[in-house]
């Protein structure tokens, strides 16, 4: 029987995620997804800022 | 009085309260820091608090009111009135219109939290916002007599109201047709004349003629509604 | 002695830097567990659930529908709400995303970036919202501690108090409380960024010319950067006056210190903050505490600053 495995939350990682494990009859794996459900825009909105901004606000995309 | 104090592990030495307290209630030490030196000269202006860098500079037995800025449609109706190069030729009558109801609310709100946070006393607060208001005009300084005070009064008031007075010796008539405050109380459903917001004027008046002539005045509204006549006399002379 | 109090964390839009803040409190964390309970911590534990607490702890900030529906559950299932950080109090970083539309930032991460291969925004994941905002947009919240991420001793004096009922001790005081340098006055002319010849590291930036944002943000930190030879660029979101005072605003505030302190025009100090308004206002820029100044003007200058692309 085709079943698919979510585990949504992903705990105990940084930030937000979510997996999907599809597996096949034979409970083989067919394809594991790794969804990041966070979008915060940085590619975009640090163009235009100073440069010497970049080394402590691009420190703020991870804090972990 | 004001209490001044400096919190020294945040002083900085930049010496903007010594150069800008405009009573010079501060001097620079030896240490090239600041320290309170005239504390009893203290107006209670708080432009040291803002300017200090460190916000190190505290100021006591001085209240503070705090604006609304943070209310959004407040806000928002702030920046429409205010917006660059516009001027007010863009606004519609509907806005003026909005702006008005706006205030209006904004005075009901207030003279109802008045009452209910201050009860029977409200009378009294009045008076007293009468005799604050009056130390904020010049002509409480020039000992200009009652006529040329009233007529300024007349010129400044001319936005919100209009009215004529006459004057028989202390004693001054007040005719208003109507008050600027007629509208506001009629549409809320109040009756016009015994309404807080009215009473509270009637006792502003009171108030700033006391601060003017310097001796108790008391207010009397004997006809109340679209026109309205206000007998200000010294409270010695009944 | 009493039952143990129960804490609850939740993360938003965020960079989880704010756990890590907590983390920071090193041995002092043992005296926190000694009066808390931890029952839900995404960083830690696998409890997904949002189960019942006395305290909830929020960092990160409304950026997606995801977002919305963690603080409403968060809201329900605690008795007060710690907006904890920069992020929930004021935006945080990506506030800045206020300068650009949903689709431009979309646009750019995933349809017109030259580092990957997609040509499609990803589906099946929570919607993004049209702008960034603060927590209180969405729900009530009961404490505020801003910071990025608030210090260890502001943690600790915050949390405790908030668990014992007692008054913080902490104090509405900015950066320049905390740090080292000497305000002088000087006779700088003109202007410097901060890789611009080399400073004095006994000396104030702004008695050198440099923009330091010192004066004008709330004290949450200890002042590290500029012990580091960094200038302030305000994580810590804006101080009370500017918090307080609608004509007060970050610019016209470190112009008026900066003329003081050196030759350099009050004009000249407001037109490069202007310029680089998305810099200087990163941190903060999806509050209302600036927006809704009615002279800010921040979608302007940012766009004319990068000449309209």
């Amino acid at each position: 029987m085709k079943r698919t495995i979510t585990i949504d939350p992903v705990t105990r990682i940084e930030g937000h995620a979510r997996v999907e494990v599809d597996l096949d009859d034979g409970s083989r794996v067919t394809r594991t997804l790794f969804k990041v459900m966070d979008f915060r825009g940085f590619e975009v909105f640090l163009k235009g800022m100073q440069v010497e901004s970049m080394p402590t606000i691009t420190s703020r995309i991870c804090g972990t | 009085m004001p209490a001044v104090r400096i919190i020294d592990r945040g002083c900085r030495g930049c010496e903007l309260c010594v150069d800008f307290c405009p009573v010079k209630v501060f001097e620079r030490t030896s240490d090239e820091r600041a320290a309170v030196k005239r504390q009893e000269d203290c107006i209670g202006c708080l432009s040291c608090v803002y300017l200090c860098p460190s916000r190190c500079i505290e100021v006591e037995g001085v209240p503070v009111l705090r604006p609304f800025h943070r209310i959004e449609e407040h806000a928002a109706l702030i920046e429409r009135f205010l917006q660059e190069k516009s001027g007010t030729s863009t606004l519609t009558p509907a806005d003026w219109e909005e702006a008005r109801k706006d205030l209006a609310a904004r005075l009901l709100a207030l003279s109802a939290t008045v009452v209910e946070t201050i009860g029977r006393g409200s009378k009294a607060m009045g008076r007293r916002a009468g005799a604050l208001a009056a130390t904020h005009l010049p002509e409480m300084y020039e000992e200009a007599g009652l006529d040329r005070v009233l007529a300024s009064m007349k010129h400044r008031f001319r936005g919100a109201f209009e009215f004529d007075y006459s004057l028989s010796g202390e004693r001054a008539d007040l005719h208003f047709h109507p008050c600027g405050l007629c509208q506001v109380v009629e549409e809320a459903g109040e009756k016009v004349g015994e309404a807080v917001l009215c009473q509270l004027f009637h006792e502003y008046w009171a108030g700033l003629l006391t601060a003017f002539v310097g001796s108790q005045y008391r207010c009397e509204v004997p006809v109340a509604g679209r026109e309205c006549r206000m007998e200000l006399k010294p409270a010695s002379a009944s | 002695m009493t039952a143990k109090k129960k804490v609850s964390i939740e993360w938003l839009s965020g960079c989880s830097g704010c756990e890590l803040g907590i983390v920071d409190l090193h041995e002092k964390l043992l005296a926190v567990l000694d009066e808390v309970e931890l029952v839900r911590v995404p960083i830690l534990m696998d409890t997904k659930d949002y189960v019942k607490a006395d305290v909830g702890i929020i960092t990160g900030s409304i950026r997606t529908e995801h977002d919305i529906h963690a603080a409403q559950a968060m809201r329900k299932a605690c008795d007060a709400i710690v907006a904890f950080g920069t992020c929930p109090v004021y935006g945080g970083p990506h506030s800045s995303a206020y300068a650009h539309t949903k689709e431009e930032l979309l646009d750019g991460a995933f349809r017109r970036n030259p580092s990957t291969k997609t040509s499609e925004a990803p589906q099946d994941v929570p919607r993004l919202l049209d702008g960034n905002r603060p927590l209180d947009s969405e729900i009530a919240v009961d404490v505020y501690i801003p910071g990025c991420p608030p210090g260890a001793a502001y943690i600790f004096d915050g949390l405790l108090s908030l668990l014992r009922g007692t008054d913080p001790r902490i104090g509405p005081r900015n950066v320049c409380f905390n740090c080292d340098r000497k305000m002088v006055k000087s006779q700088q002319p003109a202007l410097r960024r901060s890789f611009d010849g080399s400073f004095d590291p006994e000396i104030c930036f702004l008695s050198q010319g440099c923009i330091c944002l010192g004066s004008v943000t709330l004290d949450r930190c200890l002042a590290p950067c500029m012990k580091a030879g960094v200038p302030c660029f305000a994580c810590g979101g804006p101080s009370e006056a500017i918090c307080l005072e609608p004509q007060k605003d970050v610019r016209s505030e470190v112009a008026l210190r900066m003329a003081q302190l050196t030759k350099i025009p009050a004009e000249a100090v407001v037109r490069e903050i202007e310029q680089q308004a998305k810099t200087h206002f990163a941190y903060a820029m999806a509050s209302p505490v600036f927006r809704q100044k009615p002279t800010f003007l921040l979608k302007k200058w940012t766009r004319t600053a990068e000449g309209g692309r």
